[in-house]
Protein backbone atom coordinates (compact mmCIF):
# COMPACT_ATOMS: atom_id res chain seq x y z
CA UNK A 1 0.00 0.00 0.00
CA UNK A 2 2.78 2.30 0.74
CA UNK A 3 3.96 2.16 -3.17
CA UNK A 4 0.71 2.92 -4.10
CA UNK A 5 0.92 6.24 -1.84
CA UNK A 6 4.46 7.05 -2.35
CA UNK A 7 3.26 6.94 -6.19
CA UNK A 8 0.73 9.13 -5.58
CA UNK A 9 2.85 11.44 -3.39
CA UNK A 10 5.55 11.53 -6.52
CA UNK A 11 3.72 12.18 -9.52
CA UNK A 12 1.07 14.38 -10.38
CA UNK A 13 -1.95 14.52 -8.33
CA UNK A 14 -4.47 12.70 -10.10
CA UNK A 15 -7.12 13.63 -6.87
CA UNK A 16 -8.97 16.54 -7.39
CA UNK A 17 -12.13 18.06 -5.49
CA UNK A 18 -15.09 16.94 -8.09
CA UNK A 19 -13.81 13.33 -7.62
CA UNK A 20 -15.76 13.70 -4.13
CA UNK A 21 -14.68 11.29 -0.95
CA UNK A 22 -10.25 10.76 -0.55
CA UNK A 23 -11.20 7.99 0.99
CA UNK A 24 -13.20 5.98 -1.82
CA UNK A 25 -9.92 7.62 -3.78
CA UNK A 26 -7.76 5.57 -1.98
CA UNK A 27 -9.10 2.69 -1.51
CA UNK A 28 -9.93 2.29 -5.46
CA UNK A 29 -6.19 3.56 -6.12
CA UNK A 30 -5.25 0.43 -3.53
CA UNK A 31 -7.32 -2.01 -5.57
CA UNK A 32 -6.77 -1.11 -9.04
CA UNK A 33 -2.73 -1.37 -8.28
CA UNK A 34 -3.39 -4.96 -6.27
CA UNK A 35 -5.30 -5.99 -9.73
CA UNK A 36 -3.29 -4.84 -12.07
CA UNK A 37 -0.23 -6.29 -9.88
CA UNK A 38 -2.38 -9.56 -9.90
CA UNK A 39 -2.78 -9.73 -13.96
CA UNK A 40 0.85 -8.72 -14.69
CA UNK A 41 1.99 -11.50 -12.65
CA UNK A 42 -0.37 -13.81 -14.43
CA UNK A 43 -1.02 -14.59 -11.02
CA UNK A 44 -4.53 -15.05 -10.68
CA UNK A 45 -5.06 -18.03 -8.61
CA UNK A 46 -3.40 -16.04 -5.97
CA UNK A 47 -5.97 -13.68 -5.56
CA UNK A 48 -8.79 -16.03 -6.76
CA UNK A 49 -7.65 -18.07 -3.63
CA UNK A 50 -7.35 -15.08 -1.49
CA UNK A 51 -11.38 -14.25 -1.53
CA UNK A 52 -13.63 -16.74 -0.11
CA UNK A 53 -16.11 -18.30 -2.10
CA UNK A 54 -19.66 -17.76 -1.60
CA UNK A 55 -20.83 -19.47 1.90
CA UNK A 56 -18.05 -20.63 2.57
CA UNK A 57 -17.19 -18.30 5.07
CA UNK A 58 -18.45 -15.99 7.38
CA UNK A 59 -15.90 -15.11 10.28
CA UNK A 60 -17.92 -12.02 11.35
CA UNK A 61 -15.97 -8.99 9.56
CA UNK A 62 -17.03 -5.38 9.93
CA UNK A 63 -20.56 -4.53 11.36
CA UNK A 64 -22.94 -7.03 10.65
CA UNK A 65 -25.92 -5.25 9.95
CA UNK A 66 -24.45 -2.96 7.54
CA UNK A 67 -23.40 -6.06 5.73
CA UNK A 68 -26.66 -7.28 5.62
CA UNK A 69 -28.35 -4.35 4.74
CA UNK A 70 -25.54 -4.56 1.28
CA UNK A 71 -26.24 -8.42 0.82
CA UNK A 72 -30.15 -7.40 0.51
CA UNK A 73 -29.15 -4.59 -1.87
CA UNK A 74 -26.91 -7.05 -4.05
CA UNK A 75 -29.83 -9.49 -3.92
CA UNK A 76 -31.96 -6.94 -5.12
CA UNK A 77 -30.28 -6.39 -8.59
CA UNK A 78 -31.61 -8.05 -11.31
CA UNK A 79 -30.13 -11.29 -12.11
CA UNK A 80 -28.10 -9.81 -15.15
CA UNK A 81 -26.73 -6.69 -13.29
CA UNK A 82 -26.10 -9.06 -10.45
CA UNK A 83 -23.72 -11.91 -11.89
CA UNK A 84 -22.02 -9.63 -13.98
CA UNK A 85 -20.94 -7.32 -10.87
CA UNK A 86 -20.09 -10.47 -8.93
CA UNK A 87 -17.72 -11.44 -12.15
CA UNK A 88 -15.98 -7.84 -11.77
CA UNK A 89 -15.83 -7.42 -8.39
CA UNK A 90 -15.78 -10.53 -6.40
CA UNK A 91 -14.02 -12.64 -9.41
CA UNK A 92 -11.91 -9.66 -10.35
CA UNK A 93 -12.85 -10.40 -14.52
CA UNK A 94 -11.87 -7.56 -16.50
CA UNK A 95 -14.19 -6.60 -19.29
CA UNK A 96 -13.27 -8.73 -21.73
CA UNK A 97 -13.11 -11.75 -19.97
CA UNK A 98 -16.67 -10.87 -18.78
CA UNK A 99 -17.67 -10.85 -22.53
CA UNK A 100 -15.83 -13.84 -23.21
CA UNK A 101 -17.38 -15.76 -20.26
CA UNK A 102 -20.90 -15.05 -20.65
CA UNK A 103 -20.73 -14.68 -24.63
CA UNK A 104 -22.17 -11.42 -24.69
CA UNK A 105 -21.10 -7.77 -26.40
CA UNK A 106 -18.33 -5.63 -24.62
CA UNK A 107 -21.12 -2.65 -24.42
CA UNK A 108 -23.31 -5.12 -22.65
CA UNK A 109 -20.95 -5.75 -19.80
CA UNK A 110 -20.17 -1.91 -19.54
CA UNK A 111 -23.79 -0.67 -19.27
CA UNK A 112 -25.00 -3.57 -16.59
CA UNK A 113 -22.06 -2.71 -14.44
CA UNK A 114 -22.58 0.86 -14.80
CA UNK A 115 -26.45 -0.01 -14.03
CA UNK A 116 -25.85 -1.92 -11.04
CA UNK A 117 -23.41 0.56 -9.35
CA UNK A 118 -26.33 3.04 -10.01
CA UNK A 119 -28.86 0.61 -8.35
CA UNK A 120 -26.25 -0.13 -5.09
CA UNK A 121 -25.99 3.54 -4.82
CA UNK A 122 -29.81 4.89 -4.82
CA UNK A 123 -30.32 1.88 -2.39
CA UNK A 124 -27.06 2.10 -0.03
CA UNK A 125 -26.85 6.18 -0.42
CA UNK A 126 -23.35 7.73 -0.19
CA UNK A 127 -22.19 7.31 3.37
CA UNK A 128 -22.43 4.51 5.46
CA UNK A 129 -25.62 3.99 7.74
CA UNK B 1 -10.14 23.17 -15.26
CA UNK B 2 -13.09 23.83 -17.69
CA UNK B 3 -16.02 20.94 -18.09
CA UNK B 4 -15.63 19.20 -21.30
CA UNK B 5 -18.12 17.34 -22.90
CA UNK B 6 -18.05 13.54 -21.00
CA UNK B 7 -20.15 11.30 -23.02
CA UNK B 8 -16.99 9.54 -24.27
CA UNK B 9 -16.67 8.60 -20.47
CA UNK B 10 -19.75 6.76 -21.31
CA UNK B 11 -19.88 3.86 -18.91
CA UNK B 12 -16.26 3.53 -17.81
CA UNK B 13 -16.86 5.09 -14.77
CA UNK B 14 -18.41 1.91 -13.47
CA UNK B 15 -15.72 -0.48 -14.96
CA UNK B 16 -13.05 1.50 -13.84
CA UNK B 17 -14.04 1.70 -10.29
CA UNK B 18 -14.18 -1.72 -10.57
CA UNK B 19 -11.30 -2.41 -11.42
CA UNK B 20 -12.39 -4.08 -14.91
CA UNK B 21 -10.42 -2.28 -17.02
CA UNK B 22 -6.95 -3.14 -18.51
CA UNK B 23 -4.17 -0.95 -18.08
CA UNK B 24 -4.71 1.49 -21.25
CA UNK B 25 -8.36 1.84 -19.96
CA UNK B 26 -7.60 2.83 -16.57
CA UNK B 27 -5.23 5.08 -18.15
CA UNK B 28 -7.70 6.90 -20.31
CA UNK B 29 -10.53 7.38 -17.54
CA UNK B 30 -7.64 8.46 -15.22
CA UNK B 31 -7.10 10.75 -17.90
CA UNK B 32 -10.18 12.32 -18.34
CA UNK B 33 -10.91 12.62 -14.59
CA UNK B 34 -7.71 15.07 -14.57
CA UNK B 35 -9.18 17.26 -17.31
CA UNK B 36 -12.80 17.22 -17.21
CA UNK B 37 -14.99 18.53 -14.10
CA UNK B 38 -17.68 15.92 -14.92
CA UNK B 39 -15.80 12.90 -15.77
CA UNK B 40 -14.31 13.31 -12.48
CA UNK B 41 -17.66 13.26 -10.40
CA UNK B 42 -18.99 10.89 -12.21
CA UNK B 43 -15.55 8.40 -11.52
CA UNK B 44 -15.79 9.63 -7.64
CA UNK B 45 -19.47 9.08 -7.56
CA UNK B 46 -18.47 5.13 -8.82
CA UNK B 47 -15.59 5.31 -6.71
CA UNK B 48 -17.70 5.55 -3.69
CA UNK B 49 -20.27 3.19 -4.73
CA UNK B 50 -17.52 0.69 -4.66
CA UNK B 51 -16.21 1.12 -1.36
CA UNK B 52 -19.33 1.55 0.06
CA UNK B 53 -19.14 -1.97 0.09
CA UNK B 54 -16.59 -2.71 2.11
CA UNK B 55 -18.06 -2.26 5.59
CA UNK B 56 -15.80 -0.79 8.29
CA UNK B 57 -14.08 -3.25 10.51
CA UNK B 58 -14.37 -1.51 13.58
CA UNK B 59 -17.20 -3.87 14.94
CA UNK B 60 -15.85 -6.25 17.35
CA UNK B 61 -17.12 -9.98 17.06
CA UNK B 62 -21.07 -9.56 18.03
CA UNK B 63 -23.76 -12.04 16.95
CA UNK B 64 -23.33 -12.67 12.93
CA UNK B 65 -27.23 -12.22 11.62
CA UNK B 66 -27.29 -16.02 9.47
CA UNK B 67 -26.69 -15.95 5.98
CA UNK B 68 -30.13 -16.35 4.53
CA UNK B 69 -29.53 -17.27 0.49
CA UNK B 70 -26.80 -18.04 -1.85
CA UNK B 71 -26.62 -14.24 -3.44
CA UNK B 72 -26.36 -13.09 0.62
CA UNK B 73 -23.18 -14.98 0.71
CA UNK B 74 -22.03 -13.74 -2.68
CA UNK B 75 -22.20 -10.28 -1.07
CA UNK B 76 -20.36 -10.92 2.25
CA UNK B 77 -17.83 -12.00 -0.10
CA UNK B 78 -17.85 -8.67 -1.80
CA UNK B 79 -18.08 -6.58 1.65
CA UNK B 80 -14.97 -8.67 2.20
CA UNK B 81 -13.04 -8.10 -1.01
CA UNK B 82 -11.36 -5.35 -0.31
CA UNK B 83 -8.39 -6.27 2.17
CA UNK B 84 -7.22 -9.81 0.11
CA UNK B 85 -6.71 -7.35 -2.47
CA UNK B 86 -4.78 -5.21 -0.69
CA UNK B 87 -3.08 -8.11 0.72
CA UNK B 88 -1.40 -8.61 -2.52
CA UNK B 89 0.96 -5.40 -2.22
CA UNK B 90 2.94 -6.90 1.00
CA UNK B 91 4.80 -10.10 1.85
CA UNK B 92 4.24 -11.43 5.28
CA UNK B 93 1.36 -12.29 6.85
CA UNK B 94 2.07 -9.48 9.80
CA UNK B 95 2.83 -7.18 6.89
CA UNK B 96 -0.69 -7.85 5.58
CA UNK B 97 -1.96 -7.16 8.88
CA UNK B 98 -0.55 -3.68 9.70
CA UNK B 99 -1.12 -3.03 5.72
CA UNK B 100 -5.20 -3.86 6.28
CA UNK B 101 -5.37 -1.91 9.70
CA UNK B 102 -3.83 1.58 8.09
CA UNK B 103 -6.12 1.14 5.10
CA UNK B 104 -8.59 0.95 7.25
CA UNK B 105 -7.69 4.01 9.64
CA UNK B 106 -7.15 6.03 5.74
CA UNK B 107 -10.78 5.34 4.59
CA UNK B 108 -12.80 5.82 7.95
CA UNK B 109 -11.23 8.69 9.43
CA UNK B 110 -10.54 12.42 9.23
CA UNK B 111 -6.61 12.50 8.48
CA UNK B 112 -4.04 15.41 7.74
CA UNK B 113 -0.84 14.79 6.56
CA UNK B 114 3.01 17.04 6.72
CA UNK B 115 6.05 16.55 4.68
CA UNK B 116 9.47 15.74 6.62
CA UNK B 117 12.20 18.42 6.65
CA UNK B 118 15.64 17.05 5.74
CA UNK B 119 18.16 17.24 8.41
CA UNK B 120 20.38 15.48 6.99
CA UNK B 121 21.95 15.37 3.28
CA UNK B 122 20.82 11.81 2.60
CA UNK B 123 17.19 12.08 4.34
CA UNK B 124 14.94 10.64 2.38
CA UNK B 125 11.38 12.17 0.98
CA UNK B 126 8.88 11.07 3.58
CA UNK B 127 5.49 12.17 4.86
CA UNK B 128 3.58 11.45 7.79
CA UNK B 129 -0.06 10.54 7.53
CA UNK B 130 -2.39 11.51 10.65
CA UNK B 131 -5.36 11.32 12.42
CA UNK B 132 -7.31 14.90 13.22
CA UNK B 133 -8.15 13.14 16.66
CA UNK B 134 -3.97 12.25 17.04
CA UNK B 135 -4.76 8.37 17.28
CA UNK B 136 -2.46 7.00 14.53
CA UNK B 137 0.29 8.27 12.49
CA UNK B 138 1.18 6.19 9.26
CA UNK B 139 4.95 7.76 7.85
CA UNK B 140 5.19 6.61 4.22
CA UNK B 141 9.08 7.26 2.69
CA UNK B 142 9.99 7.10 -1.01
CA UNK B 143 13.29 5.53 -0.29
CA UNK B 144 13.19 1.32 1.13
CA UNK B 145 15.42 1.95 4.17
CA UNK B 146 14.60 0.66 7.52
CA UNK B 147 14.84 3.94 9.58
CA UNK B 148 13.77 4.66 13.19
CA UNK B 149 10.68 7.13 14.07
CA UNK B 150 10.80 9.11 17.13
CA UNK B 151 8.65 11.60 18.94
CA UNK B 152 9.37 14.93 20.53
CA UNK B 153 9.20 15.59 23.57
CA UNK B 154 10.47 13.19 25.32
CA UNK B 155 12.17 11.29 22.51
CA UNK B 156 9.83 8.30 22.40
CA UNK B 157 10.29 5.19 20.01
CA UNK B 158 7.46 4.46 18.06
CA UNK B 159 9.16 1.81 15.50
CA UNK B 160 10.79 1.00 12.84
CA UNK B 161 10.04 1.71 8.90
CA UNK B 162 9.05 -1.32 7.13
CA UNK B 163 10.57 -1.46 3.89
CA UNK B 164 8.44 -2.79 0.85
CA UNK B 165 9.53 -2.55 -2.59
CA UNK B 166 11.20 0.92 -3.22
CA UNK B 167 9.52 2.12 -0.07
CA UNK B 168 8.96 1.84 3.35
CA UNK B 169 6.28 2.67 5.86
CA UNK B 170 5.21 2.45 9.45
CA UNK B 171 1.81 2.54 10.83
CA UNK B 172 1.43 3.43 14.73
CA UNK B 173 -1.52 3.43 16.62
CA UNK B 174 -0.48 5.82 19.76
CA UNK B 175 -1.95 9.03 20.70
CA UNK B 176 0.05 11.96 19.68
CA UNK B 177 -1.00 16.14 20.34
CA UNK B 178 -0.46 18.83 18.58
CA UNK B 179 3.10 20.53 18.21
CA UNK B 180 4.83 17.14 18.33
CA UNK B 181 7.80 16.65 16.16
CA UNK B 182 8.43 13.01 14.75
CA UNK B 183 12.10 12.43 13.73
CA UNK B 184 13.23 9.59 11.15
CA UNK B 185 17.04 8.44 12.07
CA UNK B 186 19.43 5.76 11.51
CA UNK B 187 21.81 4.13 14.10
CA UNK B 188 23.98 7.94 14.12
CA UNK B 189 21.47 10.87 13.34
CA UNK B 190 18.23 12.52 13.20
CA UNK B 191 17.45 13.30 9.49
CA UNK B 192 14.07 14.44 8.56
CA UNK B 193 11.66 15.41 10.84
CA UNK B 194 7.74 16.43 10.57
CA UNK B 195 5.52 18.73 13.22
CA UNK B 196 2.25 17.53 13.44
CA UNK B 197 -0.60 20.23 13.45
CA UNK B 198 -4.10 19.83 13.84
Amino acid sequence: MQDVLARLWRGPNPYRVERGSLGAFLTICVRNEALSRSRRDRNRLRIAGAMPLPGERDDGFGDPIERERIARAIADLGDDQRETIVLAYARHMTLDEIARERAIPLGTVKSRLASALRALRATLGKDPA
Amino acid sequence: MTDAPHAHLDDDAAAYALGALDASGMMRVDALAASCDECARRVGEAEATVARLVVPADAPARAVPRVRTAWLAIAAAFVIGLLPSAYLLVRTHDAQATRAVALDALVHSHFLHASFVSLAPDAPHAKVIYARDGSWLYIVSDAPRPLTVVAEPGDRPLGRLEVSGTAAALYVAVPTRAGEIVRLRDDVAPLAEARLVR
